[in-house]
């Protein structure tokens, strides 16, 4: 098991470093930054000078070993440039409302995917499993800051039911949340489902029978187990594509996450926010997906001894 | 077709059928198709025949575990009650608990994610309502009984950590461990290496004996059979084609597709004539089953009347019969 | 006659006397029907708009669906606030979507096909190289990278397709890898080897037709995830630009006017979801067509 926790540790920092890489390489090629710290009518040797200060010309790893060394040691991604504070404290300060909302969207999806999936098996071809499964189609096929918008117009401006937008009371996560886990309930949905035929119709499954057992033990101890195993699997890459989604559902519910933060930072060419956005979010799905591979070490006895 | 029995039997099977649905709701297939049998404590019964005829089925049709779209009908009876007639809940009291089955891999029967433990006390604690002491000490006689060294270290292992042989012991002390009045093992050594067979074999005649089971055993190696059989019934396309006791059947083989099986056989006396000879053809498609006996088109014997009428039971001796219009002559 | 088992009978093992297929039918119907506008529309286009998308008409702004009070069938579906015609800007919209998926999608397995042949026929260091790098991509959410390439590259078209490939290419790559590794163990490959072919050659000739049935699958299976994509990329600014239309646009424009003018963005997203459907459908249907003959190979 700590081989197996060590290897995935390791893992997950390699990527953590590529990431770096990629924001480093991605920020550079945005063009020279320096052009616009100065005034336009700027001699050329002002521009030359501003440029050694940042470092811009020195050989493109050196000044990437720099970047690594700020980011890494001083978690220094520059000032934002909107807020005048360091990057790194208005990410921060935005995160938790991203995990709040995901955190949210997650267990609601996993709840409804995993529940639906284990009822459309159990009733594998017949009406419940027909809608449930065209359901699901229709919810991995719709957009989902689409399907926020209809949200907010049918349950926020027409019923009155909720808040059209904005974080506040319990009733402003309702809808972000529901949106958000719509296409991941419907992957997991799927996915459920047919493990859970498959483990259903097992040769263990059919032991368990023939030893008389009764068939919720069956169906909830061991064939759901058994399945969950790939739905484990799926749901960790869910998570990255919970996140991003986010990051659009926030704009349709001007929710005040990482989301909103981003696209306004881009908007406003805001780089070093760009960067802290980026490499936070990307470092703390590293370690979300770190916690599931580690969750699977331990559902099933078979993994650590690989 | 009946076997008759000495004493008062624990089981008696009558005319038993099963008929599923193909492929996309094709033809009907016959795949258990009147089987008679009893079977009395302490009496070992070897069912043999090639893979498809109906063997397995035959073991799921005892335990009335065929799929929902099955068709059947006959009768079961065990011990004196008649199993055909019971609600589902009752059914489920009644397996692991008076009617065990021993499967074919173990590495595949056991869950992967549960402990040798946990799936050895489920049964224990659903039929026998055991818990505690009493289950664990339960446990550690059986495992011992199955001839397990260190049976408490082996609760805590999980099935991926133990050799298929061990598997299969910790399977049979889980068939047996609520003291079934009879035991079925479908193909219980065809997923073990040769050298742990025959050890496996000696456990089942071992149990058997001690604790007087009623054995059924189920395979298509005739020498598997032999060996701790004391009767034996051959099936065929869904039938039971000859049956009796085994040596009489050994010595005496009435139908010519037994005959070609026990030559065909490598521990039998295939291996003195030099080469292997194989039954010639594949065995019948079940929707499609010809006219007259199953056998005939791929009989040695066979002359016009097998390919017209369907043999009936004929006696070969008081407790041998084959369904075999030569028996007839 | 025999009796019904049903009352007295557990359900047992399902897979093999009760039928496993699903409503498989010969052709996926269905499927083609929401398919076939974004086609029609994407191939003959121009022909077909009722009105110029991009001719504004202040005139005409706002106008609400034709079966509503105010509304005017020759703008069947209402128009924005320049007057735009909304039939006409999702036809228009259709065409760019259908450019940038397929775009992308083939671009993505021009990359990902062969790498994957190369990591699973080479297996070593490339290998381990190749899905290492996947692995990473992999761990970043597609929004994510594609905000990160557009803040690179600006927004604009190529911002999108360069996107779409750098997003798709890994789940080429470890697909086709899974197929070389099975490959490169077959008899035929050997048996090249041994006939001195060079390695250029074996992978030309015989691996790749082998792993084109998959190919084409997951191309097809890939084609809806993309349409998707384009339209978040779409909506957040970063993709297609005005004013150029592309259904993203479309929905973005429909936001700020979603309490008045609600059919600017409803519209553009059931067309979203039409087609992404229409392809989900056609690409799980041509999955399981192809998978069984490839198993009975």
């Amino acid at each position: 098991m700590l081989a197996y926790a060590l290897k995935r540790i390791q893992l997950g920092l390699i990527a953590i470093l590529v990431v770096s890489v990629f924001v480093f390489i991605a920020v550079r090629l945005s063009g020279d930054v320096s052009l616009m710290l100065v005034a336009t009518d700027a001699t050329p040797e002002e521009l030359a000078t501003v440029r050694h200060e940042l470092g811009l010309d020195r050989p493109l790893a050196v000044q990437y070993g720099l970047f690594a060394q700020r980011v890494f040691l001083h978690g220094d991604f520059g000032t934002s440039m909107r807020y005048g504070v360091p990057a790194l404290d208005v990410v921060l300060g935005r995160l938790p409302a991203t995990i709040q909302l995901a955190g949210l969207a997650f267990a609601l999806a996993l709840l409804l995917g995993i529940g639906c999936g284990v009822i459309a098996a159990l009733h594998r071809d017949q009406w419940p499993d027909k809608i449930l499964r065209s359901v699901a189609a229709l919810g991995q096929s719709t957009p989902n800051f689409w399907i926020g918008m209809m949200f907010v117009l049918i349950f926020a401006v027409h019923l009155g039911w909720f808040p059209t937008g904005g974080r506040g009371s319990l009733s402003s996560l309702v809808l972000p949340a529901i949106t958000l886990a719509i296409p991941s309930s419907a992957s997991i949905l799927r996915i459920t489902r047919s493990a859970m035929i498959d483990a259903l119709g097992s040769e263990s499954v059919n032991f368990l029978r023939v030893m008389g057992t009764p068939e919720r033990d069956i169906v909830w101890q061991h064939a759901l187990r058994n399945a969950l195993i790939p739905v484990v699997a799926l749901a960790g890459i869910q998570l990255g594509m919970l996140v991003g989604g986010a990051l659009i559902v926030e704009i349709v519910f001007s929710w005040p996450g990482l989301g909103t933060l981003l696209v306004d930072a881009i908007n406003r060419r805001d780089y070093s926010l760009i960067q802290a956005s980026v490499f936070v979010t990307s470092t703390f799905l590293v370690f979300l997906n770190l916690m599931v591979d580690l969750l699977f070490g331990v559902i099933d006895p078979r993994i650590s001894y690989r | 077709m009946s076997l008759p029995s000495t004493a008062k039997p624990v089981l008696e099977v009558r005319e038993l059928k099963t008929w599923l649905r193909g492929h996309d709701g094709g033809a009907l297939l016959k795949v258990v198709d009147g089987i008679s049998f009893s079977l009395a404590a302490g009496e070992s019964l070897g069912i043999i025949g090639e893979s498809g005829s109906g063997k397995s089925m035959t073991a799921m049709s005892l335990m009335r575990l065929t799929p929902l779209d099955a068709q059947g009908g006959g009768s079961v009876v065990l011990e004196g009650e008649h199993l055909e007639n019971k609600s589902a809940h009752e059914l489920r009291s009644i397996r692991g608990r008076r009617i065990a089955m021993i499967l074919q891999d173990p590495m595949v029967a056991l869950d992967p994610l549960f402990s040798i433990g946990d799936q050895l006390a489920a049964p224990l604690a659903n039929h026998l309502n055991l818990s505690g002491d009493a289950l664990e000490a339960r446990m550690i006689e059986l495992l011992t009984a199955v001839g397990i060294a260190a049976p408490a270290d082996r609760l805590e292992q999980y099935p991926h950590e133990m050799s298929g042989g061990m598997l299969q012991r910790v399977v049979s002390a889980m068939a047996i461990s609520c003291d079934p009045a009879v035991l079925i093992a479908d193909e219980p050594t065809t997923g073990l290496d040769v050298t742990v067979q025959a050890q496996f074999l000696d456990l089942l005649e071992d149990l058997q004996r001690r604790r007087n089971l009623a054995l059924i055993l189920i395979t298509h190696d005739v020498g598997v059979a032999v060996r701790i059989c004391q009767r034996i019934a051959v099936m065929y396309a869904g039938r039971i084609v000859e049956a009796g006791p085994m040596e009489d059947v050994l010595e005496r083989p009435a139908h010519p597709y037994t005959q070609l099986l026990l030559a065909s056989a490598p521990h039998m006396g295939g291996m003195q004539r030099g080469s292997l000879p194989t039954i010639p053809g594949t065995p019948p498609h079940l929707g499609r089953l010809p006219a007259g006996c199953a056998f005939a088109p791929r009989c040695p014997q066979a002359f016009d009347r097998c390919r017209v009428d369907t043999p009936p039971e004929f006696a070969v001796s008081a407790k041998h019969s084959a369904r075999c219009w030569l028996v007839a002559q | 006659m025999p009796t019904p088992h049903a009352t007295t009978t557990e359900p047992a093992i399902a897979a093999d006397a009760v039928a496993t297929r699903s409503s498989a039918t010969r052709w996926p119907w269905f499927a083609i029907l929401l398919l076939l506008p974004i086609f029609v529309f994407g191939l003959f286009g121009p022909l077909l708009y009722p009105h110029d998308p991009s001719a504004a008409d202040f005139s005409k702004a706002l106008l609400p669906p034709a079966w509503l009070e105010g509304g005017n069938w020759s703008y069947a579906l209402g128009t924005d606030a320049l007057g735009r015609d909304l039939v006409s800007r999702i036809m228009a919209g259709a065409r760019v979507s259908l450019l940038v998926a397929a775009v992308g999608v083939i671009g993505a397995g021009l990359i990902g096909v062969p790498l994957g042949l190369l990591a699973g026929y080479a297996g070593g260091w490339l290998d381990n190289v190749i899905m290492r790098i996947a692995d990473v991509k992999m761990s970043i959410p597609a929004v994510l990278l594609i905000i990160l390439i557009g803040s690179a590259l600006g927004g604009g078209l190529q911002t999108i397709l360069i996107g779409i490939i750098i997003v798709f290419w890994a789940s080429y790559a470890r697909v086709i890898r899974g197929e070389a590794l099975v490959l490169r163990n077959r008899p035929f490959i050997a048996l090249a080897r041994v006939a001195n072919c060079s390695h250029t050659r074996i992978l030309l000739r015989h691996m790749l037709p082998n792993v084109m049935s998959t190919a084409i699958v997951l191309v097809t299976l890939q084609f809806g995830p993309a349409i998707m994509i384009e339209a978040g990329i779409s909506f957040l600014g970063l993709g297609i630009q005005p004013p150029a239309s592309a259904w993203g646009l479309l929905i973005n424009d429909g936001r700020a006017v979603l309490e008045t003018a609600w059919w600017l963005a409803l519209f553009p997203g059931l067309a979203v979801m039409v087609t992404v459907l229409g392809a989900n459908l056609l690409g799980d249907w041509l999955s399981q067509a192809i998978d069984p003959k490839r198993r009975g190979a």
